[in-house]
């Protein structure tokens, strides 16, 4: 029972960063249109630029918040950017166009990375507190727990957001109808700008909290297919939704990993790939999600 | 306020959606803007508000003027900063939002909340039916409730000039009528000027006070409200676009 | 069918070849084909027909993701997946069971065709970006079934896969490569062209286009999906056996998810939907990997295999980054655009 619940404390734990990470995604779904298959590299980016201004445990370099306010900067430097040159001339243009857009994005970043960081793997400076946490006969890691409260916290305040004020409702409004929305004097670039910034911010303290725990490396790109799981069993336009099925992914993945390893080795690896065809199967629209498929 | 100078407007480049057209909207009078589908009075109210631009259109000749300022090349955020609000055709509420929400996105420009506050209850008191389904989501109000909801959006924005494409369009007679009570009332007591495109010719004209009529993307007749509805019961009904003299329950939905 | 005369004969305007002057054209580029592996090695090139054949497998296999993705608008992240299941297929039914080559590539290709008509299933309700999740989520579940197979020989992989027999004798030089591939490429191509004028093609193109008006029309989307990407496994699968017989040695390692991209990335840039775009973007993707690998490894900028790989990735990456932004419907757009302006020249379109 002990081990029960071992792993799905762990589970709670991971699954909230996972949800965290998730939103991410959604953001830029929701606000823009566009299914951002590029995401994973927009977190290995974070993490990196996170890593040259932080340093390594062992060679740090500028002490936390001055290094991670740089670091959110760049992010949002990048997220203007992107915004700016890339996708602002999609505006209207089919959303399949888009997609491709993010598929030759995926490449080009993760070339940026090899070019100038190779394919390191390499431990990032971060004063989260580390190792591991004990209740009872229970082991969690501490990372994770700070993360958790950080996804939820960042849940409320963009669920908030989204619902209270001016802005988040013109957002959710130009989601519906952009045409309508703008022709209520809500700008479809400063809708495009923040989905993107939020995108790019998420994402970039995604990457460094996971990296905190699995170093910083090219291999952080994979997370975009736990994103992926998650958002399709969550709802690809629910913010809720993404916690949820984080913790349902990160269940899954412990007690696969634990259960099921001995017969299948290395099958928790695929989880959320199986999971992905089943909740496509049964519900495509997610838990949560609101929308018709016919919409894609 | 409005002067719209022979424009012609291109879609994609290769498709002519009007051509030579010209009309004016003087300061607080409603216009209405009658043809049959397809005779180009939406592009026409899209070459004002800028949303042809977001359908790869261009105008590419002739010039939008309002308040003797071009605007033919604005954005519609920007054409809605100047005061023009266009309620697109067919119900755009905001399927998700609550109809309380839509309507306060019409309000989304203005500063003042005492005002917004105050004009809320207004259309409340125009539209009982959206009170009562005030916290719903509008998706699930019925079209005419819909209409009403979108016509209240238009009416929170406190536009100068509103651009009302097909607002009768697959809406029972009662509804029709009562919508334009409201747009009446609007136009006289806000002093709103309108600009209605429409194929029920009666139903526009009854409360334009002049009218131009639209076929093929040319202007083919214009001229004060009353002689307008004076030619369409001489003429044949095929002379004056459309359904004109037919009851407006005959009229089709020009789109899927 | 991009005629430019109005015909009233259906057979006329579907037809592949359409008068004398194409005839030439063609038979005169398929003796440059036929005379290619010669000509190279006359100018001293012949290093470069092995680009030649793996280019040509390329083809093959592409044009299958060319029914899936650009007739029917499927996006399909996981080709080299099926490409994947090809080669295994061949190389299990070889190395582990014995069978001669041709006996083992004329089981595996319908099985790989047959797993891709399953891959379809979840897809046939779904739409768009959901597809694509679907084909990615098998990539991996595919990948990993292959690691843990004994059958496939795990990590190491799967090595001796004979060469095929023709007439008698063993396919062992480059040359004589090149005519099985090539034989297999214009079969692939003529394959692709008639698919794209018949029924089926048409049918995927009215689901691309519009799949409520097409069921609307009698057409049956989810059967036209699973067909879509049956045809689609059966090319990948032929360019993964005969890839096998090529290289001998079939490893994990070799499939990665960077070349479904890539094989997307080249019907973009071809133009969605044609088979001579799809041929087109094969050929410009393969030729920019290519000089890029002989300007690097050759002298000119002096780099690492690991900054190769890099910059390959992104000149790919960037080429699709620039379609998809400026001209989404690729080469075959512009050729079009092209063509239209000299064919109304002097008075424009």
């Amino acid at each position: 029972m002990t081990v029960f619940l071992q792993l799905f404390l762990s589970g709670l734990l991971l699954g909230g960063v996972y949800g965290l990470i998730a939103m991410g995604f959604v953001i830029t779904y929701r606000s823009a249109g566009v299914f951002n298959i590029a995401y994973g590299q927009f977190a290995v980016l974070g993490a990196f630029m996170a890593w040259v201004f932080l340093g390594s445990p062992t060679a740090p370099r500028m002490p936390f918040v001055p290094a991670l306010a740089l670091t959110l900067a760049a992010a949002v430097v990048f997220a203007l950017a992107i915004e700016r040159f890339l996708f602002r001339r999609m505006i209207g243009k089919p959303v399949v166009a888009s997609f491709m857009l993010t598929l030759g994005l995926l490449a080009v970043l993760h070339s940026v990375v090899m070019l100038v960081w190779g394919a390191r793997t390499t431990a990032i400076a971060t004063p989260l507190p580390k190792g591991p946490l004990f209740l009872g006969s229970i082991v969690l890691a501490r990372e994770y727990l700070l993360a958790s409260g950080l996804a939820l916290l960042l849940a409320a305040g963009l669920a908030a957001f989204f619902r209270f004020t001016r802005l988040g409702l013109a957002m959710r409004a130009a989601y519906e109808n952009q045409t309508a929305a703008r022709c209520l004097g809500v700008r479809a670039r400063r809708v495009a700008q923040i989905a993107w910034v939020l995108c790019a911010v998420i994402a970039t303290a995604g990457g460094i909290i996971i990296a905190s725990v699995i170093g910083v490396s090219l291999l952080l790109s994979e997370l975009v297919m736990v994103v992926l799981a998650v958002v399709l069993i969550g709802g690809m336009d629910s913010l809720g939704g993404c916690l949820v099925g984080g913790l349902i992914l990160a269940v899954s993945q412990q007690l696969a990993s634990y259960y099921l390893n001995p017969l299948l080795p290395g099958v928790d690896g695929i989880v959320s790939m199986v999971l992905i065809v089943v909740i496509l199967l049964i519900r495509p629209t997610g838990l949560f999600g609101t929308r018709a498929i016919e919409r894609v | 306020m409005l002067e719209v100078r022979k424009i012609k407007a291109v879609y994609s480049d290769v498709v002519l959606g009007v051509s030579e057209v010209s009309l004016t909207v003087p300061d607080g009078e409603a216009v209405a803007l009658l043809g049959s589908n397809g005779s180009g009075k939406s592009t026409t109210l899209k070459s004002i508000s800028g949303v042809l631009a977001t359908e790869d259109g261009e105008v590419t000749e002739g010039e939008v003027l309002f308040d003797g300022v071009r605007i033919d090349r604005l954005a519609p955020e920007e054409t809605a900063r100047l005061g023009i609000c266009h309620v697109l055709q067919g119900r755009s509420a905001f399927t998700h939002l609550t109809t309380e929400e839509n309507l306060l996105m019409g309000a989304y420009l203005r500063r003042d909340r005492r005002r917004v506050a105050e004009d809320l209850e207004k259309v409340y008191s125009y539209f009982p039916a959206l009170k009562a389904r005030r916290r719903q989501m509008s998706g699930y109000l019925s079209g005419g409730e819909q209409q009403m909801l979108v016509i209240g959006r238009a009416f929170l924005f406190g536009p100068r000039l509103m651009l009302l494409d097909e607002p009768s369009l697959g809406l029972a007679p009662m509804i029709v009528e009562e919508i334009y009570r409201i747009l009446r009332r609007i136009n006289a007591q806000e002093e709103t000027a309108l600009l209605i495109a429409e194929q029920n010719a009666r139903a526009a004209l009854a409360m334009a006070s002049r009218g131009c009529v639209l076929q093929n993307g040319r202007v083919v007749s214009e001229g004060p409200a009353e002689r307008l509805l004076e030619e369409a019961h001489l003429a044949l009904p095929s002379k004056v676009a459309g359904s004109s003299v037919q009851s407006p329950t005959e009229n089709r939905p020009s789109s899927v | 069918m991009r005629k430019s005369r109005a015909e009233t004969d259906i057979r006329r305007h579907i037809a592949l070849v359409e008068n004398r002057r194409q005839w030439t054209a063609l038979a005169i580029l398929m003796a440059l084909l036929l005379l290619l592996p010669h000509l190279l090695r006359w100018i001293g090139a012949g290093g470069w027909l092995m680009f030649t054949n793996f280019t040509l497998l390329t083809v093959v296999a592409v044009l299958g993701l060319n029914v899936i993705t650009g007739m029917c608008g499927l996006i399909s992240l996981g080709h080299s997946g099926f490409i994947m299941l090809g080669s295994y297929g061949v190389a299990i039914l070889t190395v582990q069971l014995g069978w001669p080559f041709w006996a083992a590539l004329a089981v595996s290709t319908p099985a790989t065709a047959a797993v891709a008509a399953i891959v379809a299933l979840p897809a046939v309700r779904l739409k768009g970006f959901y597809v694509a999740v679907v084909t990615l989520a098998f990539f991996f579940i595919a990948q990993y079934v292959f690691k843990n197979l004994p059958l496939a020989g795990s990590f190491h992989g799967l090595v001796g896969v004979p060469p095929p027999r023709l007439f008698g004798w063993k396919v062992r030089t480059e040359t004589a490569w090149y005519y099985l591939f090539f034989a297999a490429a214009v079969l692939s191509v003529l394959a692709s062209a008639n698919i794209a004028r018949s029924r089926f093609g048409r049918a995927f193109c009215a689901v691309r286009d519009n799949s409520v008006t097409a069921a609307g029309l009698g057409i049956h989307v989810g059967l036209a999906k699973i067909r879509a990407f049956f045809l689609g496994g059966l090319f990948a699968g032929l360019a993964g056996g005969l890839w096998a017989a090529y290289v001998s040695v079939v490893r994990l390692d070799q499939f990665s998810l960077w070349d479904s991209i890539w094989y997307v990335g080249m019907i973009i840039i071809g133009g969605g939907g044609s088979t001579a775009g799809a041929v087109a973007g094969v050929v410009l993707l393969r030729l920019l990997g290519q000089i890029l690998r002989t300007a690097t490894m050759g002298g000119w900028l002096p780099l690492n295999s690991n900054a190769v790989a890099a910059l390959t990735y992104a000149v790919y990456g960037l080429a699709i980054v620039l379609f998809a932004m400026f001209q989404p419907h690729g080469l075959m757009a512009i050729w079009g655009k092209l063509r239209a302006r000299y064919k109304s020249w002097p008075f424009g379109v």
